[in-house]
């Protein structure tokens, strides 16, 4: 199996961080690793790893490897290897994962679609 | 690394559980500081860590030392009874040599080992002071003094010992030769029987009587009463009769007259107790008895002051 899935997986190292201090706006892509712990308006196209953290509050549809969501997403997410919604994580929209992980007491309103390669 | 200790960086944390990153700033001198600080406590953790280690066994060391040094001072003391009684034993023998050698008439040995002997018998009284400190700066300070004590009585016996030994040897040698030399003196007894007549003036017949006369029944034997030499064994002036001439040496001559017959002829070595005749009536004699004198350097002496006698005392 490629991609493993556990309760508690560590997410990698983030390259970029987001600070919750700040407000970003635009169009985010790149290689590495994201991690946003702010508002964020706008798109996120990444080959790498998403994670958003509990103040996080993305509203921009997202593209990327994994996405880990402990905060909010609002929009689509196309996650090629899998989303994780933690217990403290919210997603609005629909999904298109390859691997699904909604812990209890996550939130997920949306269309939900499978990746099979 | 940085090219001034004010240089300052920024440590950032990100739980990974989501929760909000905080992040802090401190200069590179801090950093450092703290690490040495660190680094430095985690060696005195270590270093304690391992000294403690050391330390336990080394305590465990230290009983095992403690309990062999109460063994070794039980030992000591043991080894100080002993020495103390060697000592005592070799003081009793060397006062037993000195009788022996009193009453074999043996000289006390050599001016330098009577000398030597002296010496020792003086130390031996007390510990000399002198020899154990030798004893002490020879094997260091730190000896132990009863251990040194010990070490000089040994000595001291070690060397009392030796010239013991050599005083014994010399002894033995004296007193083989001596053996020898009291067997040949005529101490013995001529005959199994009963003095009639003693050496001296006799008045009942009215001369010197030069002997002793032994009474016993007719035939029984006579016997040498020390070793010698036969140098006479015949008729013997008028009224000796049969008469055994015996040469001892140092000047003694006995002889035994009134033979009935004779066991040895002239030039015979015999031993003291030997049979050399038997008693008979030859010669001027009133019933069967020998006739004993005794001539030292050709003087008639008294038979009864030989008889018996402690042959060093003659």
């Amino acid at each position: 199996m490629l991609f493993k899935v556990k309760r508690g997986s560590s997410p990698v190292s983030p390259d970029t961080i987001l600070s919750h201090k700040n407000e970003f706006s635009g169009t985010l892509k790149g290689d590495g690793n994201v991690r946003i712990d702010s508002p964020f308006e706008g798109e996120i196209i990444i080959d790498g790893e998403l994670f958003v953290g509990q103040d996080g509050r993305v509203n921009a549809n997202v593209k990327a490897k994994k996405v880990s969501v402990f905060g909010e997403i609002r929009g689509n997410i196309e996650a090629t290897e899998g989303l994780v919604i933690h217990n403290s994580g919210k997603v609005f929209g629909d999904v298109k994962v390859g691997i699904l992980f909604v812990d209890e007491g996550a939130v997920l309103e949306g269309k939900s679609e499978m990746l099979r390669s | 690394m940085p090219k001034r200790l004010n240089d300052e960086i920024t440590f950032m944390i990100l739980p990974h559980s989501g929760h909000t990153p905080f992040s802090f700033k401190m200069s590179w001198g801090v950093l450092v500081f703290c690490l040495t600080i660190l680094f430095f406590g985690a060696l005195f953790v270590v270093g304690t860590f391992f000294f403690a280690l050391s330390v336990n066994s080394k305590l465990s060391d230290y009983q095992i030392v403690k309990s062999q040094n109460a063994r070794q001072v039980e030992e000591i003391r043991q080894l100080k009874i002993e020495s103390e009684s060697l000592k005592k034993d070799l003081k009793r023998l060397s006062d037993e040599e000195r009788e022996l050698r009193s009453n074999l008439g043996i000289p006390e040995p050599s001016d330098s080992t009577s000398k030597a002997k002296s010496d020792k018998s003086s130390s031996i009284e007390g510990i000399n002071p002198i020899g154990s400190e030798e004893m002490g700066n020879l094997f260091g300070v730190s000896m132990d003094p009863r251990l040194a004590n010990i070490k000089n009585d040994l000595s001291i016996v070690r060397t009392q010992l030796s010239s013991r030994e050599r005083s014994f040897l010399q002894i033995s040698q004296i007193a083989k030769r001596k053996i020898n030399e009291y067997a040949s003196f005529p101490t013995g007894f001529p005959a199994d029987g009963v003095i009639t007549s003693y050496f001296g003036y006799r008045p009942a017949f009215g001369d010197f009587h030069p002997g002793i006369d032994v009474a016993t029944s007719y035939g029984s034997p006579i016997y040498a009463t020390g070793d010698g030499v036969v140098v006479f064994a015949g008729w013997y002036l008028s009224g000796y009769g049969m008469t055994v001439i015996i040469d001892h040496g140092n000047g003694y001559e006995t002889i035994y007259a009134h033979d009935s017959a004779f066991a040895v002829r002239v030039g015979q070595r015999v031993k003291r107790g030997e049979v050399i005749a038997y008693i008979g009536l030859t010669g001027f004699t009133t019933g069967p008895h020998v006739h004993y004198e005794v001539h030292h350097y050709g003087r008639t002496i008294n038979p009864m002051s030989v008889i018996g006698a402690n042959p060093a005392e003659l």
